[in-house]
């Protein structure tokens, strides 16, 4: 009766492990999103006091 | 000065170094639970799916890690309200996110154990319908939040809604017990009898289960601990930002 149902247990390990790696990665990708605008950031900053001791 | 730098650098890479362990704990048991789950579990009766029942062991190691981060959530909340304080808020973010992520993995392995042994993907029974209202008002809490700027405002909102919505998840676990569900209810006492792919349970599957909620364990303070450290550097960012503009 359920020989032929391998596949519904494939898939529901597949979502576990897929499901993990999808929330890992969309850690990373905040993660880098963040450090990318850091960066943006302290330069703005750097600009803003270069032009205060300029004018 | 010198002092507190190299004592704020050793505080870092301590927190960096557990946080590493914590990933590579997460990992090798993962991998040991998978080795469990395939080659050691017994093959259960054909009633609960044969080699189908083995989506157990992560569905209900899920469900309890999903149900619990979401009481997390609720507990940094009541902090918050008594301490004011924006590092719990951190914390009911970071718990109800990863709760949204381990309830929509139980609901969708959920659908595909029950088609081989119910025959159909869902169905509206109490206990699936609620699950799946649960998992929506997760979601609408992180929605909340991302839709008001004020921080503390929306600490206050979040907080209360996470108690509220805590308040739901015993009744979910009560349902499949006292009420006639199609879903069974595998451990403790049941007066449901309308339950469908229900299966005993011998001690060998119980430690594997037991095993597999050790191994989400580690990997719910895994997550949570990351998603914290990012909200800080995005709190960190928004205050430098404002402090900028104004």
């Amino acid at each position: 009766m359920f020989e032929g149902n391998l596949i519904y247990l494939a898939a529901a390990y597949a979502v576990f492990l897929g499901g993990l790696a999808l929330y890992a990665a969309s850690l990373a990708l905040r993660r880098r999103n963040l450090a990318r605008d850091e960066r943006t950031l302290e330069q703005i900053a750097r600009e803003t006091r270069d032009e205060g001791r300029n004018s | 000065m010198v002092q507190q730098k190299s004592i704020e650098l050793s505080v870092s890479s301590s927190r960096q170094g557990s946080a590493r362990a914590l990933g590579v704990a997460s990992v090798v048991m993962l991998a040991i639970s998978l080795v469990l789950v395939f080659a050691v579990a017994p093959r259960a009766q054909v009633e609960a799916g044969g080699d189908v029942q083995r989506i157990f062991y992560f569905h209900l190691a899920s469900a309890l890690i999903g149900f619990g981060a979401w009481i997390v959530t609720a507990v940094a909340g009541i902090q918050y309200l008594r301490r004011r304080d924006l590092k719990h808020d951190r914390l009911a973010l970071a718990s109800a996110e990863i709760g949204v992520v381990f309830i929509a993995m139980v609901l969708l392995s959920g659908m595909l154990w029950a088609r081989p042994v119910w025959n159909t993907f869902w169905t509206w029974d109490f206990k699936l319908t609620l699950s799946a209202l649960q998992f929506l008002m997760y979601v609408a809490y992180l929605m909340l939040r991302a839709g008001i700027e004020d921080p503390n405002r929306r600490a206050r909102f979040a907080a209360v809604y996470g108690i509220v919505g805590a308040l739901t998840v015993p009744l979910n676990f009560l349902v499949s017990r006292v009420l006639q569900s199609v879903h069974p209810a595998v451990y403790g006492p049941s007066v449901n009898a309308t339950q469908q792919g229900g299966f005993g349970v011998p001690t060998e599957m119980t430690l594997i289960l037991v095993f597999c909620l050790a191994t989400f364990t580690v990997l719910y303070f895994y997550l949570l601990r990351a998603r914290i450290a990012l909200q800080e550097r995005a709190d960190a960012l928004n205050a430098r930002r404002a402090e900028l503009l104004s």
